[in-house]
C-alpha cells in the first residue's frame, strides 16, 4: 500500500499527461480511419473503427479528379513561398542587422514604434493595399499582392527575432574581422550569416507554415483556377455535393484523404527539422 | 554591456545603420504609415470600389457603425468572447502542459512531439478534420457521447446556439508554440530555488505562486498580448468554419470576418469597412494599453 502510494506521487504526472495526448492525438486518428472508409459509411455513419477499406480507391479518386490539379496547386504555393521567404529572410536580417550593430539618432524610439506596429491588425491595412492592387491591375499577377511586402522588411516579429541574436554575436569578432579587412556588408553575409544560420533556418521553417496556411490573402487575391494555392485543395470535395443551400452530404473520405496528401509537407518538414525547429521556437522564449 | 562608442564613428554608424535598416523604414512608410492614414481618409468617405465619384461624408460612416448597424456590434462581441475564452483556455492549457513536460519524467519527448502534432494540420485543413469530429451524423464526439451515456444529441458548429463555443474548443488545440515559449521559461528557473523551497517545507501550491509564476510573468504577459491580439484578429478558423460569411445565421461572424464581407464582396464598401476598421483598431488600442498598466502589477521585468 505503501509503495504504491509511492509510485502514485512519482508518477502522477503521466494521468494528465497521456490524457492531453489522447485529446491531441485524437484528430489524427479519426483523420485517418475516415481516410479509409468508403463514400457511404463515411457521409453517414460515425464508425470509431473502418467497416469498409476503400483507401485506395479514395486515393484513385480524389487524384483524378478534374480541379484536384495538385502538383500545380503546390507549384504555385512553392512560388509564393519562395518569393516572400527570400524577400523576408534579405532585407528583415539586413534591417535587424543595423538595429543590432550601428548607433543612430532615435535608434531605440524608431524600433519601439516599429514594434508598436505589430499591432495594427491587418485587416486596416489591407483595403489602401486592395485598392491599390485592383486599381493598377496588378491583383492577379504573378501573386504580386502576396508577396511584395515581404520585400521590404514588414515582417516586424521577424526582425526583432534576428535583432535578439544578432545582440548575442560578441562584438569583439565583428572587431577582428574589420581588423581583418572585411567590408561590414562582408561581414554581414560571411560572418554573421554563416554564424546564426539557425535563425535562418527557423525564419525559412516559419514562412514555409505561414505561407502553407494563409488563408486571407489568397481569398483575397486568388480566384482563376489556374492560379489556385494548396489552400483551395481541400474545398473541391467538401463542396462536391454541394447543391444551392439544402442540406447536402460531405464526402469526408476524399476530404480526408485531400487533408492527409495537404499534410505531406508539412510533416516531410518537421521530421527532418523538429530539433532545430523545436529549439528556435523556445529560444525566443528564452531571450526575454 | 554598452561600451560607450567613439564619437568619431558616430558619422560612419548613421551611414551604415541606413545602408542596412532603411528598407524597413521604407517598408514601414509604405505597409503601414501610407495604408493606416489612407484608410483614415477612405473612412470619411462613401467610397466604393468601382464608384465614379467618392463624396466626403463626414462622420456619417461612424455613426452607422455605432448606432445603426447591428451586425457591426454583434461581430465585435464575437470576437470580444471569442478572444477572451479562447485566449483564456490556450493560455491554460498551455502553461500547464508546460510545466508538466518541466517534470523531468520519461518520455518527455515523445509526449512533446504528440503536443505538437495539432500545430502541424495546416490551418486550411483545421475546419475540414474538425468539422467532420463534431459532425452530428458521421463525427465521432456525438458517438463517444453515446458510448459513455450521454443522450444529448448536439449539433455543435451547425447550430446557431453553439457554433461559436464549438469554434472556441477547436481552437484550444492551437497551444503548440505558446507551450514551448512557456517551457522555455520554465527550464530558465534555477532548480535550486525549488530545492531551497523544499526544504524550508514551502508545499508545491506556495512555491508555484511565489516562485515559478513571478519568474515566468515575462513571458505570460508575451504570451497573453500575443494571445489576446490572436483571438482579435482571428480570421483562418472563423473563415472556414462559417463559410467565409459567418455560418450559422451570422453566430461565428467574427469582426474581421464581418469587415472582410463589406469590404472585399459586392458592392466593396470601402469608406463603411475602413471606419469599422478604425474603430476596431482603437477597441485593440485600447486594449493592448490597459493590459501594459496591468502588467505593472505583475510582471518583473521587462522584456524589449
Amino acid at each position: 500500500m505503501k509503495r504504491l502510494r509511492k509510485i502514485l506521487r512519482r508518477h502522477w504526472v503521466y494521468g494528465p499527461l497521456v490524457v492531453f495526448a489522447l485529446v491531441a492525438l485524437a484528430p489524427f486518428y479519426y483523420l485517418l480511419i475516415t481516410a479509409v472508409k468508403d463514400l457511404a459509411e463515411a457521409s453517414t455513419e460515425a464508425t470509431m473503427w473502418p467497416r469498409s477499406f476503400a483507401l485506395l480507391d479514395n486515393i484513385r479518386f480524389v487524384l483524378s479528379h478534374p480541379d484536384y490539379r495538385v502538383v500545380r496547386m503546390f507549384g504555385n504555393t512553392m512560388f509564393v513561398f519562395a518569393l516572400k521567404t527570400l524577400g523576408t529572410v534579405l532585407t528583415c536580417s539586413l534591417a535587424a542587422y543595423g538595429f543590432a550593430m550601428y548607433d543612430f539618432p532615435f535608434k531605440r524610439i524608431i524600433f519601439f514604434v516599429l514594434l508598436s506596429a505589430m499591432l495594427i491588425p491587418a485587416e486596416i491595412l489591407g483595403i489602401p493595399i486592395y485598392e491599390f492592387m485592383v486599381n493598377t491591375g496588378l491583383r492577379e499577377v504573378a501573386y504580386i499582392p502576396l508577396w511584395i511586402a515581404a520585400w521590404f522588411a514588414t515582417d516586424i516579429f521577424i526582425i526583432f527575432l534576428f535583432r535578439q541574436f544578432f545582440q548575442n554575436i560578441p562584438k569583439s569578432l565583428i572587431e577582428a574581422a574589420r581588423i581583418d579587412g572585411y567590408h561590414e556588408v562582408g561581414i554581414f553575409f560571411r560572418i554573421v550569416m554563416p554564424l546564426q544560420r539557425p535563425v535562418f533556418v527557423t525564419v525559412i521553417l516559419l514562412y514555409f507554415i505561414g505561407t502553407y496556411n494563409d488563408l486571407y490573402g489568397p481569398a483575397l487575391y486568388v480566384t482563376r483556377q489556374e492560379n489556385w494555392l494548396m489552400v483551395h485543395s481541400i474545398n473541391i470535395f467538401e463542396s462536391l455535393y454541394r447543391s444551392g443551400s439544402s442540406a447536402y452530404i460531405v464526402p469526408w473520405n476524399y476530404v480526408s484523404v485531400a487533408t492527409l496528401i495537404a499534410m505531406i509537407p508539412v510533416v516531410l518538414l518537421f521530421s527532418f527539422m523538429q530539433k532545430q525547429f523545436l529549439q528556435s521556437v523556445a529560444g525566443v522564449g528564452d531571450k526575454g | 554591456m554598452q561600451g560607450k562608442k567613439k564619437t568619431g564613428s558616430l558619422k560612419k554608424d548613421k551611414r551604415y545603420f541606413m545602408l542596412f535598416s532603411g528598407i524597413s523604414l521604407l517598408g514601414f512608410m509604405l505597409f503601414y504609415l501610407y495604408p493606416i492614414v489612407r484608410t483614415l481618409m477612405l473612412s470619411f468617405t462613401n467610397r466604393t470600389l468601382f464608384s465614379l465619384s467618392t463624396e466626403y461624408v463626414g462622420m456619417e460612416n461612424y455613426i452607422y457603425a455605432l448606432s445603426k448597424d447591428p451586425l457591426f456590434f454583434h461581430s465585435i462581441r464575437l470576437s470580444l468572447v471569442f478572444a477572451s475564452v479562447s485566449g483564456l483556455l490556450v493560455l491554460m492549457t498551455a502553461l500547464m502542459l508546460a510545466m508538466l513536460m518541466n517534470t523531468q519524467v520519461r518520455f518527455i519527448g515523445v509526449f512533446r512531439v504528440i503536443y505538437f502534432l495539432p500545430f502541424i494540420i495546416p490551418s486550411f485543413a483545421v475546419g475540414a478534420v474538425y468539422k467532420n469530429m463534431f459532425d452530428p451524423t458521421t463525427g465521432a464526439i456525438n458517438r463517444l457521447f453515446e458510448v459513455f451515456g450521454f443522450d444529448t444529441i448536439s449539433l455543435w458548429h451547425l447550430s446557431p446556439e453553439s457554433a461559436l463555443m464549438t469554434m472556441i474548443l477547436i481552437s484550444g488545440f492551437g497551444f503548440g508554440v505558446k507551450m514551448l515559449v512557456f517551457l522555455a521559461a520554465l527550464q530558465g528557473i534555477p532548480r535550486e530555488l525549488y530545492e531551497a523551497a523544499q526544504m524550508d517545507g514551502a508545499s508545491k501550491t506556495r512555491q508555484f505562486y511565489n516562485i515559478t509564476l513571478p519568474l515566468i510573468s515575462p513571458m505570460l504577459f508575451f504570451n497573453v498580448i500575443l494571445i489576446t491580439i490572436d483571438g482579435l484578429k482571428a480570421f483562418n478558423l472563423a473563415f472556414v468554419m462559417g463559410n467565409g460569411e459567418g455560418f450559422p445565421a451570422n453566430s461565428t461572424l467574427l469582426f474581421p470576418i464581418y469587415m472582410f464581407v463589406t469590404a472585399f464582396n459586392m458592392p466593396f464598401e470601402l469608406g463603411y469597412a475602413a471606419a469599422m476598421a478604425w474603430i476596431f483598431f482603437l477597441i485593440i488600442l485600447a486594449l493592448t494599453g490597459m493590459h501594459f498598466l496591468l502588467s505593472r502589477y505583475y510582471v518583473q521585468k521587462d522584456i524589449v
